[in-house]
């Protein structure tokens, strides 16, 4: 019901925004795709499925040259809103800010927004801006935290205010981002569970050298969805454009606080590593096939329980919104052979 | 002999027919009202890829893509081809850059519409075809008549 109002508000900001449009300035955008999976993944056995996993809309109204508003909305796994309770898939408000933009170099993001943590979580699930149908579950995944949940280890959102900006000398650039959100928690986007704030920040540097760009990211916070723990990632990263050829590469540190027994924290960590490196070639400007080896070690100095992937694709662009990926996945679990697997998945993706 | 003759014409039809058409001489435009005279190689490139989003004086930065000379300036200007450029956008749509992407223009008369309205207007033309309420800037301080002009 509440996801219904939702809907019907969102209807009526877009028309009432498109009646301002003729003054100021409205555009819409959006993104849908649809993928296909086989994979051995389930103890059943062979598993083949369509997932219509995104269709979003995304609208961004300049006020004028220093305020904008950003708006994405999601419908997720094709998603059924029942009023019987029936329903499937998710529709989420996946960012709601404004901004002020005092200069190129300083800006203030207020609302709820993608932590810029690592290349991606910035546009995670804007399948059109990357090139595997899935991105590096070690960094963009969830794994098994301290209390036993699957989660990420950073916030994937978050409502809070944001300071960024773009800083230019001769041939270097520079981009900021400093976040304080609410962290997760029930009602993360409503009240903070914990007197604690997620803080996080991220810095990218591009060199005179052409095409490299590499990048710190940072994120900590009380977990409340997770008795309280903290949880504070380190994140270093890596890209280099030439011409036709990408190569881009993530190494990060996860420390996830232990619990007792009584699931109470006990100030000792559990530290992790991961990493993934991925390259890529475009052929006669539509071709690119892509190679990914990605792996998550979530303890350091306990068990042998890492997880890798090793990943064979190739994304082919149509037009320049329209692309057919297809991936194929050999994912093994060190602890446990019963649960390796291997996947097919293809997709068509289009951006609008 | 007559043969060699008609294998050379035909060797020259066959240059001339799939050589480049000449290039364009191109104009970076902005709104006469602006006081932007001069821009960087550099700094072009972060304005026409949404990383600089402001002029000096302020005014927001409104790019306006002239589809005819768009893969030429692309290609001179950014490095890339014009499917780059696009899937550049797309990126930073979705990723809540700050920068918008260009409004595509097929005619001089839809750019001096948009220059009309829009004063933190930015483009580009063939030098001929520059018109009342455009002006022209100079990159590296060379105008496109100079000899060693970048953009040539």
């Amino acid at each position: 019901m509440r996801i219904n109002k939702l809907i019907i508000a969102w209807t009526l900001y877009l028309f009432n925004l498109s009646i301002f449009a003729q003054t100021s300035d409205l555009r819409t955008y959006g993104y849908f795709d649809l993928e296909a999976e086989i994979s051995n993944r389930n103890t059943e056995g062979k598993r083949g499925t369509f997932d219509q996993h995104h269709f979003n809309i995304v609208s961004v109204f300049t006020l004028d040259k220093n305020f904008r508003i950003y708006g994405e909305i999601e419908w997720e796994h094709g998603a059924v809103i029942e009023g019987g309770g029936e329903s499937t898939g998710k529709v989420v408000l996946e960012k709601s800010w404004v901004e002020y933009k005092r200069t190129d170099a300083f800006k203030i993001k207020l609302g709820k927004f993608l932590p810029p943590f690592g290349i991606y979580n910035l546009k995670h699930d804007a399948t059109p801006t990357f090139l595997p149908v899935f991105l590096p579950s070690s960094l963009y995944g969830t794994h098994e935290n301290t209390v036993g949940s699957k989660q990420r280890l950073y916030a994937k959102f978050g409502t809070g205010i944001q300071f960024l900006g773009s800083c230019f000398t001769r041939d270097w650039e520079t981009n900021y981002y400093l976040y304080l959100i609410n962290g997760r928690g029930p009602r993360p986007h409503e009240r903070d569970s914990n007197a604690n704030k997620g803080f996080g920040g991220r810095l990218s540097v591009s060199p005179p050298m052409a095409g490299l760009t590499i990048g710190l990211s940072y994120y900590s916070e009380i977990n409340g969805n997770a008795q309280d723990t903290r949880q504070t990632t380190l994140a270093f990263d890596a890209s280099l454009e030439r011409a036709d050829f990408f190569l881009e590469a993530e190494f990060f540190l996860p420390q996830l606080e232990e619990v007792d027994i009584d699931s109470i924290p006990t100030g000792d960590f559990r530290q992790g590593n991961g990493y993934y490196v991925q390259g890529a070639y475009t052929f006669r400007d539509r071709f690119t096939p892509f190679v990914r080896y990605d792996f998550y070690d979530p303890d350091m100095d306990g068990k042998s329980d890492n997880e890798q992937d090793i990943v064979l694709g190739i994304n082919y662009s149509v037009t320049s919104r329209v692309y057919l990926k297809s991936e194929v996945h050999q994912v093994s679990f060190q602890e446990s052979s019963d649960d390796n697997y291997e996947m097919f998945v293809a997709a068509i993706v289009v951006a609008f | 002999m007559r043969n060699e003759k008609l294998w050379i014409f035909l060797l020259v039809m066959f240059f001339f027919a799939t050589s480049d058409k000449t290039e364009a001489q191109i104009a970076v435009i902005v709104n006469e009202s602006n006081s932007c005279d001069n821009l960087s190689t550099s700094e072009l490139e972060r304005i026409f890829l949404g990383k600089i989003t402001t002029f000096s004086n302020g005014d927001q930065i409104v790019l306006v893509q002239f589809e005819p000379l768009s893969k030429q300036f692309y290609h001179k200007v950014l490095h890339k081809t014009p499917m780059k450029v696009r899937k550049h956008w797309i990126n930073m749509v979705f990723s809540g850059g700050s920068g918008m992407p260009p409004k595509e223009c097929s005619s001089l008369d839809q750019i001096t519409k948009l220059f009309a309205d829009h004063p933190g207007a930015i483009s580009f033309v063939e030098l001929s075809e520059v018109l009342e309420g455009m002006k022209v800037v100079s990159i590296d301080s060379k105008l496109p008549q100079d000899e060693d002009y970048p953009l040539k």
